[in-house]
């Protein structure tokens, strides 16, 4: 069954790519605020050229 | 400083009409196999005999039989349906939460064109019989070396795109396509890993055990990884879009998913419960599974929640509707495919139609009805104006939900059934239905039924195709649409803890480069031994290689993709080793690359059929199975009688099998024909004595030297003891 | 209200929200209508506020603000200095709150208390759709901090502070760093990779040991051989780098010659990590690398609870909280903004309605209605005349006065006092023996002792067996569920405390208040209402028009008790004409014909009342006739008397006041020899000293300045709070007035707590020494281990969760408030 080292060493290697894109995210403070962009992603609107336009795009209408 | 630019929405648009043509193909193909493998043994005096021959007709011809496209629908549908509609999102949703157009415009070209390349090429291939008969990676070594290369194409513009965002944060979305890429390249090519032939063939690096047990950890990641995390990074960008909601919980929605990554990749092994796998690899797969509920359920809730205090407007809003059954189904097949892996529920629904049902509440379910309900919010937006009939969503949304109910629930019953008419004893230990055909004519109703699921899912679809293209003829194509978002400014403030991963902090690629190669390294030195030391598969000292014409008979059993319906795997269950004879070995299959054990059966096991009929049955049947099994849902195989053994390869073959390390003595590839035409001319006398006059050059004399060589090694002495192989 | 959210998780914040709203409830801020409120484009407004904002909004196509939540609108609010947005232009505020600022870009991160919701994230951060000058504003809602860079040149601080108030959510003033710093530590992020590595590590090592487990046979020897090696390698870096934190502190124990729960516990974590090598290498085993990923990553699953429960509160004070930032200086040129530290003698000050006066000083102009409550405890504010000196730490209420600095604030009176009893008061507070540290103490040498024992008892049997019996000993001797059950059962506690509006500092206080057996209540401030006056007409009494008159001509006066008297009535407005205020004296004027006058009993031609202590009186004359007075005085808090019953139940109850007697309503909650008035800040300190001189455990709750030192003294010090920006002094605990009823649930609960945390060790004990004795045996295969620990630990942070919020919920229900 050697071939589950081939497996276990892949799947590994992956593992760990992730752990440290883990401890990356951490230490940058990706995870600091679990709330604010939930909301974010929410109100991607036309760009405001004027007021006047402005007022006329809803976003997610 | 405020910038101006523009979303791509042009590949956008690409991808999405590549996954509407596509999954409208990849369902027509699904629909006809469907019909095919039912409609058979149909005769001419059923009323609907007309109507189901246009697709017995088709079964009768070489390149449209059943075990042929089978494996392009399953192709079609994943790589062609789900794969275009992912890149449709990622590059949809990518862009607007990073705040930044894709990397680089090209390379968005180059990755839609290639891909759709080869999805033509696996269109051609399949049907031409060249495949590597490993399910969902069936497309031969050329084609994987394109995937290979696109989806580096891919990656460099994602995280090209990551690397120039406006936005710091990665939501969590972005974290599932990461996840997505990262995953799936490394299953491809561990999985894809093959000695070639000539360009459209090739033999599996591994054999046997070894090669399913790779098989099945890409098989089980492959849908992990390609049909669940791409699409659960969606759900988390659409499912808010569309509620104009925050996700219910941002916080759950993280921990689903290193959750996820951390468990999924382990789970692989719950494949081949009872086969020949070691006892321990296979219970791990189990626990493993069983974990992923958690995970999987949080995510669903996570999505369902979304829409608390919104129910009111899933009602009117079909987008909403579809959404809302896909997370279900994603709920259901998730908790369903753990289930599935206890030994005792596989112990029933393995090689059965149950299976068949599962993924299709998955695939139906899950990535169809979030793709329909994408799609359904995309046009509108991006072309500008209004979706030109709810109505119209709505009828596709009931047609397609009756779809899945109609496909699922008969083959849900028909594995059932199945399962236990094949375990059925008779009080004095017979077994009640000896006849596998028996036990197949019982579930007629069930493949008709889901035929018919089939045929409204696909009509949904339909009505989806004319509804957008109602929509798009309203509007027009915003191309490119404006955008402006300030850059990031440089002088971020993190939480002053050293400044050593500052540097880190903002080159995220770099690192994970860096851990890669330094992983890579670890992982070599690992792997290292494990070619140094020999094989620890118990072998049995008289498995020998295949003849010649034996190992061209596999080839046409490749080919055909007889793996589609016949197993080679005899469990270690009375009621099979009572049908079939002694339960399978690993140490059988240590020369076959790749391994055949196949996923279903629609006909009987073969792993024992070596010998259990003449050479005669074999040439009759092949040619019309219902002369010998009255009712058979088989087809024939007419163009095995003419197609003359390709000879010219043989000998290229023996020295891919030898450099596989599969034992043919020096120079074998030499003798090999001359070794193919006596063992040829043998058969034909064979057959002769039943009364049947046949050319020793043609396809079938091979196939029948590889069915009655099929598990025949082990009768040779009844004792039978392992060592080591060297 | 809106300021408790500071206090308040935000989601009961939000609850509070909708509680709030009965009637019509106001689009914009939920808040119920009147029934003749203001409507605009088919929706409901309490005020024109709320409209205004609502108009702003939708002009700016922002109005997803009302789709995200409902009525997620915050009012506008009056009082605070706040609201004065030139401040923010003054350099020493600037400078603390801008990050950075480049040619014309500037950024600056504010703190804003009113942000609790969806829609007010959503409205904070498209600011720039709103004010074309902001170019990013970004929210980070777990600091309640906004982070907005906009063009200054184009749209100044001040107009964007302004903008923040109009649609409700305006900055705080004082966003100083260093109160952050002062806050509780919230969860390092170091702590989530080590957290992150550990648990990544359990995992795969989990993965490679069940083989061993699921039975593989001999043919995968070299395969189980390759796992344990992998095993080795993940443990590495859980040994090296997750679980520093205990060995640090292990050894910061061992260096104090004292023994603390660490100790044992790396103890453990060594014995797994050697003993385990020890056996791969030389082939003995599989080791124990499960056992050790899985105890480091529970155990720091428990430190994470710990910092995660800390409450984002400033618990502590300096001087500098109380003061404004910024005074304003009266010059020849006009008024320029100082630091109080800079004022000399002979300075002349402007300080305003609701503002603090930061020095000793003479008043030179305007009528002085200084509020001492928070120095002094004096329960109504005092009339000063010109002349006068006032001493710093009262507020004026009223009209602006100006001022004549008399000493410069490094010797003012109130820097004096807080150096009294602020100053390292905390070092007096008698120690309390921590439970957990005892539990060690007798632990660790219990584990010494048995692996000692063991150790020689098989050095006579089999000396083969000596090494693997002591480590294994080691091993299932670790502590790790002990360790667990503080942190959690604690956390709950101060988590469900939290939520009825008692914040306590950190885990430890909820041990101190369960061994509280004496309380001590301040009165001004505490029991009674800050704001809150109750009114008693004395004399012949009025008719409904005579009290509308009264009340439409205090409506013309800026005096505070004029204020008590509007709002203490219903009566109906009418105009009133030839208006005149009497400086010092009151207020005349004509309504419905007749002349009117309210003030003291001279300026009303009256005889002044029997004065009762903490009371004041407004006499009232119509048409030149004197009617009589009302008497004037601070309202008892609702549930107070219910509070004070209901603790003397669980513990003595004192009341300490600054006054010389005390009012009736507050009087009978008390025993009679447990009141003492006239108490000086001094002798509050010295009776709590003399409590616990007596043998006891003292909870002192108060909330002025004058009852610092009290606090201080206390063994758990607790403060009422009407708002997160009012004055307090330094305390254990904050209580939120409204939730005085809640305080003797609450010490109920913190005993609770403790009897939880009892049971869990003994839970725990249990496992240890079953595990003990398998190991005593020398029969603890890896198995047995790997189950029993997570085991273990799983089983006792289980237990003492339920079981807090089991005897939370028994309380709440037992007695509904």
């Amino acid at each position: 069954m050697n071939v589950i080292f081939l497996l276990i060493a892949a799947s590994t290697l992956v593992a760990v790519i992730f752990l440290a894109a883990f401890t990356w995210a951490v230490r940058s403070g990706q995870f600091e605020d679990d709330r604010s962009p939930a909301v974010r992603i929410l109100g991607d609107h036309k760009p405001t050229i004027t007021k006047t336009n402005a007022t006329t795009t809803k976003p997610n209408a | 400083m405020i910038e101006r630019f523009q979303y791509d929405n042009k590949i956008v648009k690409a991808f999405m009409m590549a996954t509407i043509v596509f999954g409208i193909v990849g369902m027509l193909v699904g629909f006809i196999v469907a019909v095919e493998l039912v409609a058979q043994g149909t005769t001419t005096d059923a009323w609907y005999y007309w109507l189901v021959r246009p697709f017995t007709w088709m079964n009768e011809q070489e390149w449209l039989s059943f075990g042929r496209l089978r494996p392009l629908h399953t192709n079609a549908i994943i790589f062609a349906f789900v794969g275009n509609g992912m890149f449709a999102g990622i590059y949809y949703s990518l862009q607007r939460l990073l705040k930044a157009r894709m990397f680089n415009d090209g390379l968005s070209w180059l990755h839609f064109w290639g891909w759709q390349l080869i999805i033509v090429a696996a269109a051609i291939t399949l049907p031409l019989g060249i495949t590597t008969s490993k399910e969902y990676a069936e497309l031969e070594w050329p084609i994987d070396i394109a995937i290979t290369l696109i989806w580096v194409v891919f990656g460099i513009n994602m995280f090209g795109t990551i690397l120039k965002r406006r936005e710091r944060h990665l939501y969590v979305a972005i974290w599932f396509y990461i996840a997505t890429w990262v995953t799936v390249a490394m299953l491809h090519i561990v999985n894809s890993m093959a000695m070639p032939v000539s360009l459209f063939k090739s033999y599996s690096m591994y054999a046997g055990v070894q090669d399913a047990l790779v098989q099945w950890w890409y098989g089980h990641n492959a849908v992990a990884f390609f049909l669940t995390t791409p699409y659960l990074g969606l759900m988390y960008y659409f499912m808010p879009k569309a509620a104009n909601r925050p996700v219910y919980s941002y916080k759950l929605s993280i921990i689903h998913f290193w959750a996820l990554i951390f468990i999924y990749i382990w789970a692989g092994p719950h494949h081949l419960l009872y086969s020949s796998l070691p006892d321990w690899a296979q219970s791990l797969g189990t626990v493993f599974s069983i974990m992923l509920i958690a995970p999987s359920w949080g995510g669903m809730l996570n999505g369902l929640l979304t829409l608390r205090g919104a129910w009111d407007r899933v009602r009117e809003e079909p987008v909403l509707k579809f959404m809302v059954v896909a997370i279900t189904a994603y709920g259901m097949s998730t908790l369903e495919g753990p289930l599935l892996s206890t030994k005792f529920l596989n112990s029933i629904s393995h090689f059965t139609d149950w299976t068949i049902a599962h993924v299709h509440v998955g695939g139906l379910g899950w990535n169809g009805f979030l793709t329909f309900g994408m799609i359904y919010w995309l046009v509108p937006r991006m072309w500008g104006t209004k979706l030109y009939s709810k109505s119209l969503a709505n009828a596709h949304f009931w047609i397609g939900t009756l779809g899945i109910v109609f496909y699922a629930i008969p083959l849900y019953f028909a594995g059932f059934t199945q399962s236990l008419m094949w375990k059925q004893f008779t009080p004095d230990g017979y077994l009640v239905y000896k006849n596998f055909l028996d036990t197949v004519l019982q579930i007629k109703y069930a493949y008709w039924m889901r035929s018919l699921g089939g045929l409204l899912f696909l009509s949904g679809a339909l009505i989806m195709v004319y509804n957008v293209w109602k929509t798009i003829a309203s509007g027009k194509l915003i191309a490119n649409e404006d955008a402006e978002a300030p850059a990031l400014e440089k002088n971020y403030v993190g939480e002053s803890s050293g400044h050593w991963h500052r540097w880190i902090e903002r080159r995220p690629i770099q690192m994970l480069v860096v851990s890669l190669v330094l992983v890579a390294a670890g992982g070599i030195i690992e792997i290292i031994p494990t070619f140094l030391i020999e094989s620890n598969v118990p072998t049995i000292t008289q498995v020998k290689p295949y003849t010649p014409l034996e190992l061209h008979g596999r080839d046409i059993y490749v080919m055909e993709g007889c793996y589609t319906c016949h197993s080679q795997m005899v469990r270690p269950f009375r009621s099979e080793t009572e049908r079939y004879g002694e339960y399978s070995k690993a140490g059988e299959f240590i020369y076959d690359h790749p391994f055949q054990w196949g996923s279903k059966r629609t006909g009987p096991d073969l792993h024992r059929v070596g010998g259990k009929y003449p050479d005669s049955w074999h040439y009759y049947h092949m040619f019309d199975p219902t002369s010998m099994n009255a009712g058979s849902l088989m087809p024939p195989y007419a163009h095995m009688y003419e197609n003359l053994i390709d000879k010219e390869m043989i000998p290229a073959k023996i020295r891919a099998m030898q450099g596989l390390g599969v034992p043919y003595p020096e120079g074998f590839d030499q003798q090999a024909v001359a070794d193919l035409e006596a063992q040829a001319a043998k058969i034909v006398a064979n057959l002769k004595k039943d009364g049947i006059e046949a050319s020793p050059d043609v396809d079938i004399i091979a196939l029948i030297a590889y069915l009655q060589r099929l598990g025949t090694d082990i009768k040779q002495q009844p004792a039978t003891q392992v060592v080591q192989a060297q | 209200m809106f300021v408790m959210s500071g206090l308040r998780g935000t989601d009961d914040f939000c609850h509070v929200e909708k509680v709030v709203a009965q009637k019509v409830p106001c689009y914009h801020c939920g808040d119920s209508c009147k029934e003749d409120h203001l409507k605009f484009d088919g929706r409901d407004f309490c005020c024109q506020g709320c409209k205004a904002v609502y108009g702003l909004l939708q002009e700016s196509g922002l109005c997803d603000y009302y789709e995200l939540a409902d009525q997620p609108g915050v009012k506008e609010q009056r009082d605070s200095t706040e609201l004065r947005p030139e401040l923010f232009e003054l350099p020493e505020v600037r400078d603390k709150l801008v990050e950075y600022s480049e040619d014309g870009i500037t950024r600056v991160s504010l703190t804003i208390p009113q942000m609790h919701c969806s829609s007010c994230i959503w409205l904070l951060e498209n600011l720039q759709r709103v004010e074309p000058a902001i170019i990013r504003s970004r929210v980070r809602f777990s600091e309640k901090e906004l982070s907005i860079t906009f063009r200054e040149e184009q749209f100044g601080l001040r107009a964007l502070v302004e903008l923040l108030r109009r649609i409700g959510y305006a900055p705080l003033l004082n966003t100083d760093k260093d109160k952050k710093a002062r806050r509780g530590p919230g969860v390092p992020r170091i702590l989530y990779v080590k957290l992150g590595i550990a648990a990544f590590a359990f995992g795969n090592i989990m993965l490679f040991s069940f083989p061993e487990y699921l039975g593989a046979d001999g043919s995968d020897a070299m395969l189980l051989k390759g796992f344990q090696y992998l095993s080795l390698a993940f443990s590495i870096p859980v040994l090296l780098f997750s679980s520093t934190d205990f060995f640090t502190s292990a050894w910061a124990g061992i260096r104090a010659r004292q023994v603390n729960i660490d100790q044992p516990i790396a103890l453990g974590i060594l014995a797994l990590f050697l003993r385990s090598t020890f056996d791969v290498i030389l082939d003995i085993g599989p080791g124990y690398f499960d056992s050790l990923a899985g105890l480091v990553f529970f155990l720091l699953v428990g430190r994470w609870y710990q910092a995660y429960t800390y409450q984002a509160l400033s618990f502590d004070r300096t001087l500098s909280d109380f003061l404004p930032l910024v005074v304003l200086r009266r010059t020849v040129s006009g008024e320029e903004a100082v630091s109080v530290g800079e004022l000399k003698e002979g300075d002349r000050i402007v300080v305003r309605d609701q503002e603090l006066i930061p020095v000793d000083s003479l008043l030179r102009e305007g009528i002085g209605n200084i509020d001492n409550s928070f120095i002094t405890g004096e329960p109504l504010p005092v009339r000063r005349a010109i002349g006068d000196t006032i001493r710093a730490g009262g507020r004026q209420r009223g009209a602006a006065i100006e001022l004549e600095v008399l000493r410069p604030f490094q010797q003012s009176h109130l820097k004096k006092l807080w150096e009294e009893h602020s100053g390292g008061a905390g070092q007096q507070r008698p120690v309390m023996p921590r439970m957990i540290d005892a539990v060690a103490r007798r632990f660790t040498l219990a584990v010494i002792l048995v692996s000692v024992f063991a150790g020689i008892y098989w050095a006579g049997r089999d000396a083969s067996m000596v090494w693997p019996v002591v480590t294994a000993v080691l091993i299932v001797a670790c502590p790790c569920a002990l360790a667990l059950s503080m942190p959690f059962t604690y956390g709950h506690t101060m988590r469900l405390l939290g939520r009825r509006g008692v914040f306590l500092r950190d885990a430890e206080v909820v041990e101190r208040m369960a061994h509280v057996d004496a309380v001590v209540f301040d009165k001004t401030g505490t029991l009674t209402a800050r704001e809150a006056y109750e009114l008693r007409f004395v004399g012949v009494p009025l008719t409904p028009i005579e009290e509308q008159r009264v009340r439409s001509l205090a409506r013309n006066s800026a005096h505070p008790l004029s204020a008590v008297l509007y709002n203490g009535s219903k009566a109906e407005i009418a105009d009133a004409i030839e208006v005149e205020e009497t400086a010092g004296q009151g207020i005349e004027g004509t309504v419905h014909g007749l002349r009117v006058r309210i003030g003291s009993h001279l300026f009303t031609g009256g005889a002044a009342g029997a004065v009762e202590q903490g009371e004041a009186q407004v006499h009232v004359s119509i048409a030149g006739l004197h009617r009589g007075f009302f008497a004037v005085r601070k309202r008892a808090r609702s549930g107070m008397a219910a509070a004070v019953k209901g603790i003397e139940g669980q513990a003595a109850t004192f009341l300490l006041t600054g006054d010389s007697n005390v009012d009736a309503d507050v009087a009978h909650a008390f025993r009679a020899g447990n009141m003492h008035t006239a108490c000086t800040p001094t002798d509050k300190s010295a009776f709590v000293k003399r409590l616990q001189g007596e043998g006891h455990r003292v909870m002192m709750v108060g909330d002025g300045l004058n009852d610092a030192g009290a606090l201080a003294q206390s063994d758990v010090g607790m403060t009422v709070s009407e708002s997160s920006a009012a004055l307090t002094p330094a305390s254990d605990a904050i209580l939120d007035a409204r939730s005085l009823d809640h305080l003797p649930l609450a010490l109920q609960l913190t005993r609770k707590a403790r009897r939880i945390v009892m049971a869990s060790l003994v839970l725990s004990l249990m496992y240890n020494v079953t595990g003990v004795s398998f190991a005593v045996a020398g029969k603890l295969t890896p198995l047995i281990a790997a189950v029993l620990m997570p085991l273990s630990s799983v089983t006792v942070v289980g237990f003492v969760t339920l079981a807090t919020m089991w005897s939370a919920h028994r309380l709440w229900k037992g007695n509904p408030s």
